[in-house]
């Protein structure tokens, strides 16, 4: 019972990976994030664009 | 690519950790071909336009970009294809992994994403230095990789699908995020030029 436990939690966390909904709420966070904390240089919001561009390709048409 | 490298094709976890490595690996590979090609023909495009009119050109092309995230059918240079199905039947996994990774890693040799691609590879050439260049190259690979954790505990082909939930607002609520996202990159190297 515990081990199904742990599958279902296991696949909950791996779909959560590749949800749009994570996705998205990670990247406009963390640009909103450095933009309160003064940090949003051009190389940190590359880095945040770099990442989301390959994260996001998992829902490509 | 989640279809193609799980640990059921892979035959178990610790060779699917391998192959997901050698995925990494052919990602970077590809996208610094794409990184070294844009630095090239960038280069060029600075010394016929100058500095100001080159930032304001790399705007307007991120900004192009972006109306295709807001659903414009803008034209881009993208290959209208997927990787070749072909290859899944005339290579092993691991070869695969390499040659996937780097058609993915390149980029414009498989179909248009989002945005965040082309605002990423048109910030290069105003970062300051090489290693800043190289650490959002690999960024990018390494985000190219994360979404076969998708497929972490799976031993059918039948349980990756259920973990792609597609739906019509999340798609839209993405293509919404890589917009401002990519804006945000656009602003940065407006601010940075002026």
């Amino acid at each position: 019972m515990r081990l199904l436990g742990r599958t279902r939690t296991a696949m909950r966390l791996s779909s959560a990976t590749v949800s749009p909904y994570v996705i998205s709420a990670t990247a406009v966070g963390t640009i909103a994030l450095l933009m309160m904390m003064g940090a949003a240089s051009l190389f940190r919001l590359a880095l945040v664009a770099a990442f989301v561009a390959g994260w996001s390709s998992a829902w490509s048409p | 690519m989640a279809l193609t490298i799980n640990p059921a094709v892979s035959g178990g976890h610790a060779r699917w950790v391998l192959h997901a490595t050698t995925f990494l690996l052919g990602a970077l590979v590809g996208a610094l071909v794409s990184a070294a090609a844009i630095l090239a023909v960038t280069t060029l495009v600075q010394a016929l336009l100058g500095p100001s009119w080159f930032a304001f050109a790399m705007v307007c092309a991120i900004v192009w970009a972006v109306a295709h995230d807001l659903g414009l059918p803008v034209p881009l240079p993208y290959r209208q294809q997927q990787v070749p199905e072909r290859f899944r039947r005339a290579l092993p996994v691991g070869a695969l992994a390499f040659v996937f990774g780097v058609q993915l890693g390149v980029g414009f040799l498989t179909l248009f994403t989002y945005s965040t691609h082309v605002a990423f590879l048109l910030s290069l050439p105003f970062l300051t230095s090489l290693a800043e260049m190289l650490t959002v190259v690999a960024t990018f690979a390494v985000g190219k990789t994360l979404v076969l954790g998708a497929t972490i505990g799976v031993s059918s082909l039948e349980e990756i699908g259920a973990r792609f939930r597609w739906s019509r607002w999340g798609a839209r609520v993405l293509r919404m995020s890589t917009a401002g996202v990519s804006l945000s990159v656009a602003t940065a190297l407006l601010i940075k030029r002026w």
